[in-house]
């Protein structure tokens, strides 16, 4: 559904050259998902050569944000877009911001899992960062989802989520602080996965910016630090 | 489509040049002898006409307008010769007088004329082109230039331009002011349609008629209400007179002078109008600060009309104030210099008189085509200039419409 | 106070925008009919004092013949009637008793087209000076002068003053017909696409003088480009088919319209269901 009526331009052109922008959009979320998602793989199964393929395809990450960011900076130079548009842009510049940095945090999850190597821990805290883990990518996919559907009420789900997420951390990091201080000699291992608690916490964090940004292109509303995900409250009037 | 309109204008220039030219050619002059009922005749005269079968001559005028022209014809010729001391007199009341020799003629009353009245005297039959040329010459301006007694038609061709001008003093403000009114004030209000509708049908009155509604009302009416207001002896506005000629023909140009002027003001763009009015110009401050200057070529044009209808007419001056003869100039160096209450002479009067007068007489008609050729380089003259000041205002207005 | 609020539809305009405002203009219900054919209908305008409005809207929704209702212009017009209220300064304009030349020197006007008139250049920028009783020759030119300065004229044409101002360019008589309307000092300016024929500096330079008149004046522009109402305006107003559709900060209404129909217009979209 083209909740933003994208595709109404007068200017033929300049329909596809937005249709060409969320297009690349969703498409350097599907790689940053790809990237998460092999992380995670390569962190349970302590597999080298999926580190090393999620650190090789770092680089098209880092080179898609830098074609949209320069997009971007096309439209704005060339359309002067107003209203939903110039939303959409601005919304586009700050998404793809975070997406990047998700799939730096990607990387460092891979790289836990090669400093990792075969140093092994009980049973129950890998679990629970798997379960963490694949929260983070539900979060991550769902998001993508709302932008995909320009669905802020979804978006604003997904943002009220992240509590869920959080709340793991908290719990997996209180495990892991006990560990540290009965095992010392875990202390190593034990940080590592922290690192990876917290990469995973971080991408939760940029999920719930990209659902900002969600909500803020399609209803122009600006929910950041506005406790909104805290709150119960629905989104503001909208639009007739 | 103008070239046409210029032929025509020239055809009738050389018609009328033409014509004109045999009022002020010098004319050899005849010893004849012929007979006649009367028996066998002899006089001394002016070969005005000559073909296969008769002679128009005219002897000298003993009398003014007295000129004595025969008609002979060829079979009753005895003797026609071209004397070599033949002269011609002109003298200064218009008369001809021709003789033999340098000695003064005699009269057949038994007068002669004094040497003093001699304005002209030249030998006829010996005459050189140059000779010819400075005679027709001065002749020509003796007709333009000099006074009624003299022959001349100076009165008139002042009478008639004083007359014009005053005319176009009296409508084009009274045209203006009724063409602002019917096209910036009245709107389409039913006193405006009646109005338009009146000038419509006014134009196509014809003029004489415009004379006998000058006479009543202005000459009658007003003339004789003010002459019974000062309790004058004799009538002074009360006959026809400079001041109700003008006013007939201005009333007579009106309407063309109000069609004219709308049509300019119609022409002058809104956006104008509403520039004035939205910087706080009352209505009258645009008309007058935007509008008329604008149209000012229109006004020229509705002027140039007006001077050509109005100095065509003669037949309702008849009735008004134009007269044969008028003792005096309506404008001259004695107060109040422009005299509206004076009759005046009017070349459309000349042309006339000039044309009837003489009956079949040349010459005459000869001055009547030169009177009438005045007339038109009077109306054309004015025409001319008013239609050189317009070009100016175009050429201004021209850049409006970029 | 309650007589504003009636005025006010909230779908139009939100109703605490304009609170303890001034009004320079204010059309209450205010619709326009040429001969046969609506322009306007029912119109809730308030144009808030000693700010810049700007009017915008697809070409022939009327926002000329809204603009000429403020002074009174369309009374020139045949065939037009208006009805509903129109306050301008507070006083009511289509009062028996207002005066017409007084209201328009209050408010002053520049056109969609140039309309110089065919005089010399400080003569046009003198003309209403002269109608309002301007005799001193120094005054006067010390006043044609600023005006001048003020469109960002004065340079150009320094050396011309006397030639007719026909002559002048297009983009040059844009100026000067609003060095016209400044001479006079009005206390409010209708200026309908006063920038349309300025190249980027000069419409720069226009729109820096627009955001220096609203110390003094109240402006209600009409333009056609977005951009420039988004720069100098501070409220927008948006008209559609004789309607005033939303009216709103201008912030406001170049992020996030409210109404679908002025975000399709100014972000340039065509609506397929539109009949
Ligand atoms: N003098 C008039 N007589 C009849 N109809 C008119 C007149 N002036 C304007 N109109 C009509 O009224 C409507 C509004 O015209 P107006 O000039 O106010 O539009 P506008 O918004 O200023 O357009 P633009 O942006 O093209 O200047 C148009 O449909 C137009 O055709
Ligand atoms: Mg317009």
């Amino acid at each position: 559904m083209d909740r933003l009526h994208l595709g109404q331009h007068i200017s033929q052109q300049f329909n596809s050259e937005l249709a060409a922008l969320t297009k690349q959009v969703l498409a350097m979320g599907g790689l940053v998902e790809a990237q998460l998602a092999t992380a995670l793989e390569a962190l349970a199964a302590r597999d080298l050569r999926q580190v090393a393929h999620v650190v090789a395809r770092e680089d098209e990450v880092n080179a898609a944000e830098l074609e949209i960011d320069a997009r971007c900076t096309q439209i704005l130079a060339r359309r002067q877009p107003a209203a939903s548009d110039l939303r959409l842009v601005l919304a586009v510049v700050r998404m793809v911001a975070n997406l990047e940095r998700i799939g730096d945090e990607a990387e460092r999850i891979a790289r836990i899992a090669e400093k990792l190597g075969n140093a092994e821990l009980p049973e129950h805290y890998a679990f629970k960062l798997a379960q963490m883990g694949s929260l983070v990518r539900d979060q991550l996919r769902g998001t993508l989802d709302t932008f995909a559907r320009m669905d802020e009420t979804r978006a604003l789900e997904r943002l009220r989520r992240d509590r869920e997420v959080d709340v793991l951390y908290k719990e997996l990091t209180r495990l892991l602080v006990d560990l540290m201080q009965r095992e010392s000699e875990r202390v190593p291992a034990a940080l590592e996965m922290l690192w990876g608690a917290r990469a995973l916490e971080r991408i939760g964090d940029r999920c719930k910016n990209i659902c900002e940004q969600v909500i803020y292109l399609v209803r122009g509303k600006d929910v950041r630090h506005t406790g909104l995900s805290r709150s119960a409250a629905p989104l503001p009037e909208t639009k007739q | 489509m103008a070239g046409l309109c210029l032929l025509a204008l020239a055809a009738v220039l050389a018609v009328l040049v033409q014509q004109a030219v045999r009022a002020f050619a010098p004319v050899p002059v005849a010893e004849l002898r012929w007979r006649s009922d009367a028996g066998e005749q002899q006089m001394l005269a002016a070969v005005v006409f000559e073909d296969a079968h008769e002679l128009v001559v005219r002897g000298s005028e003993w009398q003014r307008r007295g000129a004595e022209y025969r008609r002979i014809a060829r079979a009753d010729l005895l003797q026609l010769d071209w004397p070599a001391d033949a002269r011609s007199l002109r003298l200064h009341d218009g008369r001809e007088i021709h003789r033999r020799g340098l000695a003064l003629p005699q009269a057949p009353d038994g007068s002669r004329p004094a040497a003093a009245d001699v304005a002209e005297d030249v030998a006829s039959n010996r005459l050189s082109r140059g000779e010819t040329a400075g005679l027709m010459l001065r002749r020509a301006w003796d007709f333009v230039a000099g006074t009624a007694q003299g022959g001349g038609v100076f009165p008139a061709l002042v009478g008639t331009v004083v007359l014009v001008l005053l005319m176009s003093v009296l409508v084009m403000p009274l045209g203006v002011l009724l063409a602002l009114w019917l096209h910036e004030y009245a709107g389409s209000g039913r006193s405006a349609r009646v109005l338009r509708a009146a000038m419509a049908n006014l134009a196509g009155v014809p003029a004489v008629i415009y004379g006998l509604f000058g006479l009543v009302l202005f000459v009658n009416g007003v003339g004789g209400g003010v002459d019974a207001l000062m309790h004058s002896a004799t009538p002074r506005w009360g006959g026809g007179g400079l001041l109700w000629s003008a006013l007939t023909l201005a009333l007579l140009t009106l309407p063309v002078v109000v069609i004219a002027t709308e049509e300019g003001l119609a022409r002058v763009p809104a956006a104008l109008r509403h520039g004035a009015l939205a910087l706080g110009a009352t209505r009258a401050e645009m008309l007058w600060r935007v509008v008329l200057p604008v149209a000012r070529p229109a006004l020229l044009t509705a002027f140039i009309l007006a001077v050509a209808r109005a100095a065509g007419e003669v037949a309702p001056l008849m009735l008004v104030g134009a007269v044969r003869y008028a003792p005096a100039l309506p404008l001259d160096g004695e107060f109040p210099y422009l005299h509206l209450s004076r009759q005046f002479m009017h070349l459309g009067q000349s042309v006339y008189d000039l044309a009837l007068a003489g009956g079949d007489a040349p010459r005459d008609m000869a001055q009547a085509h030169a009177a009438a050729l005045l007339l038109l380089v009077v109306v054309v003259g004015l025409n001319a200039a008013a239609i050189v000041v317009r070009n100016r205002l175009r050429e201004r207005a021209r850049e409006l419409a970029v | 106070m309650s007589a504003r609020e009636d005025a006010v539809d909230a779908a139009v305009m939100p109703p605490d925008l304009l609170a303890g405002r001034e009004l320079a203009l204010e059309a209450r219900g205010l619709s326009l009919d040429y001969s046969e054919r609506r322009a306007l209908d029912a119109v809730n305008l308030q144009v808030p004092r000693r700010r810049v409005t700007a009017l915008i809207g697809p070409s022939g929704c009327g926002k000329s013949s809204l603009l000429r209702c403020f002074n009174r212009l369309n009374d020139e017009i045949a065939g037009c009637r208006v009805s509903g209220e129109v306050r301008v300064l507070g006083l009511d304009a289509y009062a028996e008793t207002t005066a017409l030349p007084e209201l328009r020197r209050r408010v002053g006007m520049v056109f969609q087209k140039p309309n110089p008139f065919p005089q010399s250049v400080a003569d046009n920028v003198a003309f209403g000076l002269r109608l309002a009783g301007l005799r001193s020759r120094l005054e006067l030119d010390d006043r044609v002068e600023a005006a001048l300065r003020a469109a960002g004229l004065w340079e150009e044409v320094r050396d011309r003053l006397d030639d007719s101002a026909l002559r002048l360019s297009a983009g040059q008589q844009q100026r000067l017909v609003i060095a016209r309307a400044l001479a006079v000092e009005p206390e409010v300016l209708l200026m309908d696409e006063p920038a349309s024929m300025l190249d980027p500096i000069s419409t720069l330079r226009f729109e820096e003088l627009v955001v220096a008149l609203r110390e003094r004046y109240s402006v209600l522009l009409v333009t056609h480009n977005m951009q420039q109402a988004a720069r100098v305006a501070d409220y927008t107003a948006f008209l559609q088919a004789g309607r005033l559709l939303e009216f709103d900060a201008t912030d406001r209404i170049f992020t996030n319209p409210r109404l679908r129909g002025t975000e399709d217009y100014i972000t340039g979209r065509m609506r397929e269901d539109r009949g």
